[in-house]
């Protein structure tokens, strides 16, 4: 049966181009939402475990960040001293984190526009000596060792040119310096840790190098020697410490250094399996329905084989084998097609100069594999039904004209299509997993079985409202009732759309709302603009609130303060302008703070009433009460706790402005960088950072992800107008003596195209109706179940998308009725 | 006017066909299925039309019945030249003026035995003679199928509810092609009797292509074909006359 199948698909390959493209677009999506998923998971800390994993204790700074209110602070080396001195160290390392920047820049002219922000900046580290905790690997030479050595990653590497035993040209704290490039470093499979490259240097130049005035750490990492546990070490640890500084145990320190990444991963992996979930979802029924429209059209050729005797076995395996055949063509055009959904991707980030974080996108094995068997899979399960069908395909039916099926509702089939439906809705009622996947299943082939029935059914309907259209009319009631399994047939493509768009306007916008109120807690202002010392000129934040593409700014007036042993700021600032920044308030309200404070809800306990006792630079210790609570965003984060001018008055009079955060038009983001860089270059103590940049990512990708299942989904949609306008054909080339038959005894040709024409428009509509409410049904029952969202109906896109299925109904109609038109009288009453 | 006759003579014509040419041609080949035809069919007359597969006597009835048009030559239909009317007028002219009973599938399988019976007038918003579809129903013999679908009806029955179709609107004349082929000997005696009633008791033409010399042999009389040209015409057959001229023409 190989060779048969073999034959079969060369000789008709034009025939299967729905179906490769089906399987192709359904595969690449896979392959893209794996890569993509991988390498921004690699990129943001997925290489943590692997690259910390010897770290028993980590000592840190007691605040999340150490750079809140402007401020930066540091681990003193004598801490260093003291932790080394602990019983059950077996090596400890500081790990030093400054900024550098790339003077002897040879691509500087391309990046000049972007390279305003600390997070464009190369990262500096320490080279640890201690090889179980150093993350980083040498790809190529050694690593550096006293002054003006440095290793640069990969990455860097290849971005800026730069090759081993180069010399770049480097900024200091002290001017600009010479460094000769040593090393090559990794970070386990992606380039660095570091979002914009990492520079490593030996101690001490790398205080110089790295911009830190006098030699202090970031964090100092701890390995134990394996005689306490974790738990005990960081005790211990914790005990020799100065105040101000937390020893963590290993775990907690990976969790925390993932941190963001991981939040944000939650969201988008989830996502992304869900969209490439659909998509294969849809490519099964896009599949199955390309199959079955090419064996109906191959109906008699098949019945041909049968009456040579060949088995219904025989003819099932022979489709089977075209199934996989097909399948693994797809799925290997799909691999291609993966590789450039991820290309088009990071082009479209990239032009919103969004990089994705520097990791390798790669093709592993795996991703191949998976996207092979998967997409061969599917087509093969696919082509089942068809095959099936064509299995029963009688050998008479090679001889046969026309077959007479009496119109009515098969009740076997009928009760059988309930049942399924039934149990299909109180499978997913149950929200488990695979009864869920099961009862969607059941779902749909209950709606397809329950198709000629309520074809059956419409048709009655309809019969006295269009027999006063004439014998036209009627006759097209007549002909839908007639042979509801053909009419159902007919219908099934565009139900199939319709459901799936439906399914996907209906969950997916319910699914994006949930999702971007998500994100949104992980976006910030798109810059930052502040002091490291001091007070920035309140002429210079005129100007830059005045910068085309500002849209809002909120500026702050800070008074460094002491809480809970860390660092913070009390903030002035306008309510207005903090809400327009995008800030939101959990409770109370940011007008009405009266002798309080707002701070912001980092632990999920906060609440109004609560005291919060801060302490400022002389020693000075005063209470505020809570008067409102901020919710927690980045924002929120780096504002600090949010006072009245009144209240910043009494306690700092002299608090001038030393900062603003500031959204922007998306178009104008690299505009206005440019244009602030220009405004604070005579500002020494002003730095401005460009706002997180990964609830942009999350949502640029979302909204690719939406937009790439609309447009797959109208291609399901093409798929189903093609197939309506093959059965419409088929079915006309069946009637055609009948057709003929009406036009002999006195039936004008136009009253016949009516006919036709009112006949494709019942089933559109009623194709339309079963595709919107299953659609509908289905989408409730899936959000239901995954609890990631409230079903939003939105009538309007309802009402739109009604009216594409009837138009589809309308048009599909007219080139079948053109064939009326040619339909031979005589050709189709003669018997030959 | 006879097969043999090309002058106008005393007779009245319900339709007829001057000079006929129908050439198919298929790349190279060309196939003359009609080669000259010039015959007409006798108004208020049962004519069959005989010969052997390919001779053009179901072309010829086609042409005759505006179902498909001549090559060259004209046609006549009621003393109404319908050569070159156009589609739907054409149609119009069979709605009114033709009835058609054909071997197999002339039923359309939607309807009821009653609404195929009236469908002609149905299309042609024409009025019900209840009185003349009650008598034509009787005759036929339909009387309590007539609300069954054509699948419910067996081939005889199916081919009565046909005739009583070409019947009911009182067309000038009923066209049938091979309309007795599917049936039983006892049915298609039967079908012939209604035919021959037309004729008879309603003043109809009846035309019908057949080659069963039984068939044949209720008409008044038939035409002859062979290789795309009339070659013979005997009146007032026998089934024993008609063949001896089939064995005639078959040497």
């Amino acid at each position: 049966m190989w060779s048969i199948a073999i034959k079969t698909l060369r000789s008709n390959l034009s025939r299967f181009v729905a179906t490769l493209i089906a399987i192709a677009v359904g595969v690449g999506f896979l392959t893209a939402g794996t890569m993509v998923t991988n390498s921004i998971e690699n990129s943001l800390g997925g290489e943590i475990d692997t690259q910390y994993a010897a770290v028993s204790t980590a000592v840190v700074l007691r605040a999340a960040d150490n750079q809140r209110g402007g401020q930066s602070a540091g681990i003193p080396v004598a801490e260093l001293t003291a932790v080394e001195g602990v019983s059950g160290v077996k090596a400890a390392v500081g790990e030093v984190q400054g900024f550098t920047k790339l003077v002897s820049d040879p691509t500087a002219k391309d990046q000049e526009d972007d390279d305003i922000a600390s997070n464009r900046q190369p990262t500096v580290r320490a080279w640890t000596t201690v090889e179980a905790l150093n993350p980083l690997q040498l790809t190529e030479g050694r690593a550096p060792r006293g002054d003006a050595e440095v290793t640069v990653d990969r990455g860097f590497a290849e971005d800026k040119k730069i090759s081993l035993n180069d010399t770049v040209e480097l900024g200091t704290v002290s001017g600009t310096a010479k460094a000769k490039v040593v090393g090559i470093t990794k970070f386990g499979t992606t380039n660095a840790p570091d979002v914009a490259g990492t520079i490593t240097a030996a101690e001490p130049w790398v205080f110089t190098l790295g911009g830190l005035t006098e030699p202090a750490y970031h964090q100092i990492l701890v390995q134990g020697d394996g005689s306490v546990s974790d738990g005990a070490l960081r005790t211990k640890v914790q005990a020799v410490l100065s105040r101000g500084y937390k020893a963590e145990t290993g775990s907690t320190f990976r969790e925390d250094a993932k941190g963001e990444s991981a939040a944000i991963l939650s969201v988008l992996r989830p996502v992304l399996q869900g969209f490439s979930g659909l998509a294969l979802f849809v490519c099964c029924f896009v599949i199955a329905n390309t199959f079955s429209v090419v064996v109906g059209q191959r109906i008699r050729e098949l019945a041909l084989m049968r009456a040579v005797a060949a088995t219904p076995r025989q003819i099932r395996r022979s489709l089977r084998y075209e199934g996989i055949g097909i399948g693994v063509i797809g799925s290997v055009l799909g691999l291609g097609v993966g590789v450039l959904i991820t290309f088009i991707l990071s082009q479209v980030l990239s032009a919103l100069s969004l990089d994705l974080p520097k990791a390798e996108i790669t093709l592993t094995p795996t991703i191949v594999i998976t996207g092979l068997v998967v997409g061969t899979l599917i087509t093969f399960l696919s082509v089942q039904l068809p095959a099936w069908r064509a299995g029963r395909t009688a050998p008479i039916e090679a001889m046969r004209e026309a077959t007479l099926e009496p119109g009515k509702v098969n009740k076997v089939r009928l009760g059988i299509a309930l049942a399924l439906l039934l149990g299909g809705v109180g499978a997913m009622l149950t929200k488990n997993g695979w009864l869920l996947a099961l009862g969607a299943f059941l779902f749909l082939i209950g709606t397809f079985l329950l198709g000629p029935a309520l074809a059956y059914w419409f048709a009655r309907l309809t019969r006295p409202i269009f027999s006063k259209l004439g014998m036209s009319g009627r006759l097209s009631s007549d002909n839908i009732a007639r042979n509801p399994k053909r009419t159902s047939t007919t219908m099934n493509a565009l139900v199939i759309g319709l459901l799936l768009v439906t399914l996907v306007t209906v969950a997916g916008n319910s699914l994006k709302r949930t999702t971007v109120d998500e994100i949104n807690k992980y976006s910030s202002a798109d810059y930052l603009v502040g002091a490291r010392t001091g007070t920035i000129d309140d002429a210079l934040l005129d100007k830059i609130s005045k910068v085309d593409g500002v849209t809002a700014i909120a500026r702050l007036r800070q008074y460094p303060v002491m809480t809970d042993d860390h660092p913070d700021a009390l903030t002035a600032v306008d309510a207005k302008d903090l809400q327009a920044i995008g800030v939101k308030t959990e409770q109370g309200s940011l007008g009405k703070l009266g002798d309080g404070v707002a701070v912001a809800n980092f632990d999920g306990k906060a609440k109004i009433g609560d005291v919060k006792e801060y302490t400022d630079q002389l020693g000075t210790k005063f209470q505020l009460p809570v008067t409102a609570v901020l919710e927690f965003s980045v924002d929120a984060f780096s504002i600090g706790s949010v006072v009245s001018n009144e209240t910043l008055a009494k306690i700092a009079p002299e608090a001038g402005e030393t900062g603003a955060l500031l959204k922007v038009d998306n178009d104008k983001l690299k505009p206005v960088g440019k244009e602030l860089k220009q405004l604070t270059a005579g500002f020494g103590n002003v730095q401005v950072v460009q706002g997180n940049i990964f609830g942009r990512v999350v949502e640029t990708i979302f909204n690719f992800l939406i937009n790439a299942v609309n447009g797959l989904l109208g291609m399901s949609v093409v798929i189903a107008l093609i197939g309506i306008v093959n059965t419409l054909t088929l079915s006309i080339f069946e009637r055609r003596r009948e057709l003929g038959l009406l036009r002999a005894v006195g039936m004008l040709s136009q009253s016949v195209k009516r006919m036709i024409r009112l006949e494709a428009l019942q089933m559109s509509v009623l194709g339309t109706l079963i595709g919107m409410l299953s659609g509908t049904l289905l989408a409730w029952l899936l959000l239901r179940a995954s609890d990631l969202g409230k079903l939003e109906i939105q009538w309007g896109r309802l009402g739109i998308l009604f009216g594409i299925g009837i138009l589809i109904g309308i048009v599909a109609a007219i080139a079948p009725t053109r064939r009326v038109t040619k339909l031979n009288v005589l050709e189709a009453i003669t018997v030959t | 006017m006879s097969y043999a006759q090309t002058a106008p003579d005393q007779r009245v014509y319900a339709a007829a066909v001057y000079d006929a040419y129908k050439v198919y041609s298929s790349g190279a080949d060309e196939v003359r299925a009609l080669d000259g035809v010039t015959v007409g069919f006798e108004a208020a007359k049962f004519t069959a039309v005989m010969g052997p597969s390919g001779s053009g006597k179901s072309t010829l009835m086609q042409c005759a019945a505006g179902l498909d048009r001549l090559t060259s030559g004209r046609t006549f239909i009621d003393n109404v030249e319908t050569t070159l009317m156009n589609p739907t007028d054409l149609t119009l002219m069979r709605r009114d003026k033709l009835g058609f009973i054909f071997q197999a599938f002339n039923l359309i399988p939607a309807l009821t035995a009653r609404e195929n019976i009236l469908l002609p007038l149905t299309l042609a918003k024409k009025p019900v003679d209840q009185q003349f579809f009650d008598y034509v129903v009787e005759s036929v013999g339909l009387g309590n199928r007539l609300d069954h679908k054509p699948s419910e009806l067996s081939g005889g029955q199916q081919q009565r509810v046909a005739v009583a179709r070409a019947l009911v609107s009182r067309p000038a004349i009923i066209f049938g092609d091979e309309p007795t082929g599917n049936l039983d000997s006892r049915s298609s005696a039967e079908v012939l009797g209604f035919m021959r009633t037309a004729v008879d008791q309603w003043r109809q033409t009846v035309v019908i292509v057949t080659h069963d010399p039984v068939a044949a042999s209720h008409t008044d009389a038939v035409i002859f074909m062979a290789d795309g040209h009339v070659v013979d015409y005997l009146e007032h057959p026998t089934a024993d006359a008609l063949f001896e001229k089939i064995k005639q023409m078959g040497n």
